[in-house]
């Protein structure tokens, strides 16, 4: 069962949304733990994942097998900017100190799904 | 309260879908619905896109569990197509409305199979400010042009005094009336025969 973490996050890249994307791809932001695998991309944006099952919950479900799973997903959608760079959207759902660095890091965070 | 309302409300919702299912049309349900219909396949091996949806999300016709929206598939080499994209419900996790680019994934083996991208999708609705915003970009996308024309003329309307309707047309008296006028004209003197003959073959022509 996964508490709603929900957020959306603002970030700036001088670079076009393509060479941002490919640049992001190759070299993960370093407020995204490597325990955030990639697991999709699309033509302007990629996405990671990362499954987790508590300790607790590994004992309850028997290492996970019955479930007790949260997995966090966090996209980067890459638009263009009025001065050639690049704005980076970044949506979904992560860990509380994975938020947490996100929102340090961002120059705009807003909690909450989609509206 | 609790457990009793659940199942009170569980009774009454399968009610207007036909009533509660039986065990075994329960599982044959259940094995519909979460049916991926071959759109994992496609986002694990197709081929990265951009679609345009240009229309809305209707039910399935005899298919409870899926939907359906026509989308314009751009793929990245080669010309635009159009599919009528139907998918499992339980898939749709963002707003699709007319005009939207959304993020798709092409199959390699039949391009007509696509597949959506919903977190990215997700991520294009947030970034566009919400799904309202989002929805109304699309809609302005589609319609704006129709909108705006229809709107223009509406203004012209109004510049020229018809408070915002159609000007009317202009009262046309009947054929007859207009022959019988004609006579009375040359019959007074003021023209000539050879233009009452013109005039009125100009009338009966318009007949």
């Amino acid at each position: 069962m996964a508490i709603s973490t929900n957020f959306t996050a603002q970030f700036k890249d001088g670079a076009s949304p393509q060479k941002a994307l490919a640049q992001w791809r190759a070299n993960r932001p370093p407020w995204l733990p490597n325990r955030y695998q990639i697991i999709e991309d699309s033509y302007n944006s990629v996405t990671w994942q990362w499954s987790h099952v508590s300790f607790l919950m590994k004992i309850v479900t028997f290492g996970g097998l019955l479930g007790g799973q949260t997995v966090y997903r966090v996209t980067a959608l890459f638009s263009p900017d009025q001065f050639g760079g690049s704005l980076v959207t970044v949506n979904g759902t992560a860990d509380p100190e994975t938020r947490r660095a996100i929102e340090a890091a961002s120059t705009g965070f807003e909690p909450g799904g989609l509206v | 309260m609790g457990i009793f309302k659940t199942f009170k409300d569980m009774k009454a919702t399968a009610a207007e879908h036909g009533g509660v299912p039986n065990l075994r049309d329960s599982y044959t349900d259940m094995s519909k619905m979460f049916d991926d219909r071959g759109e994992r396949e496609i986002l694990s091996t197709g081929i990265t896109a951009m679609g345009i949806v240009r229309g809305f999300v209707t039910p399935v016709p005899g298919d409870r569990f899926a939907m359906s929206i026509p989308i314009e598939v751009h793929p990245p080499e080669g010309v635009p197509y159009s599919v009528d994209y139907i998918f499992p419900t339980v898939r749709m996790q963002a707003a699709i409305a007319a005009g939207m680019e959304i993020p798709i994934k092409i199959s390699r083996d039949d391009p007509s199979k696509i597949a959506v991208q919903w977190d990215a999708q997700k991520a294009q609705i947030a970034a566009a400010g919400g799904a309202t915003s989002a929805v109304l970009d699309g809609l302005s996308k589609t319609y704006g042009p129709a909108t705006q024309a229809a709107m223009g003329q509406a203004m012209n309307n109004l510049r020229a005094g018809t408070g915002g309707n159609p000007p009317p047309t202009t009262f046309q008296p009947d054929a007859q009336s207009r022959i019988e006028k004609l006579e009375q004209l040359k019959n007074a003197g003021l023209i000539d025969d050879a233009t009452y003959q013109a005039k009125k073959q100009k009338i009966v022509d318009e007949i």
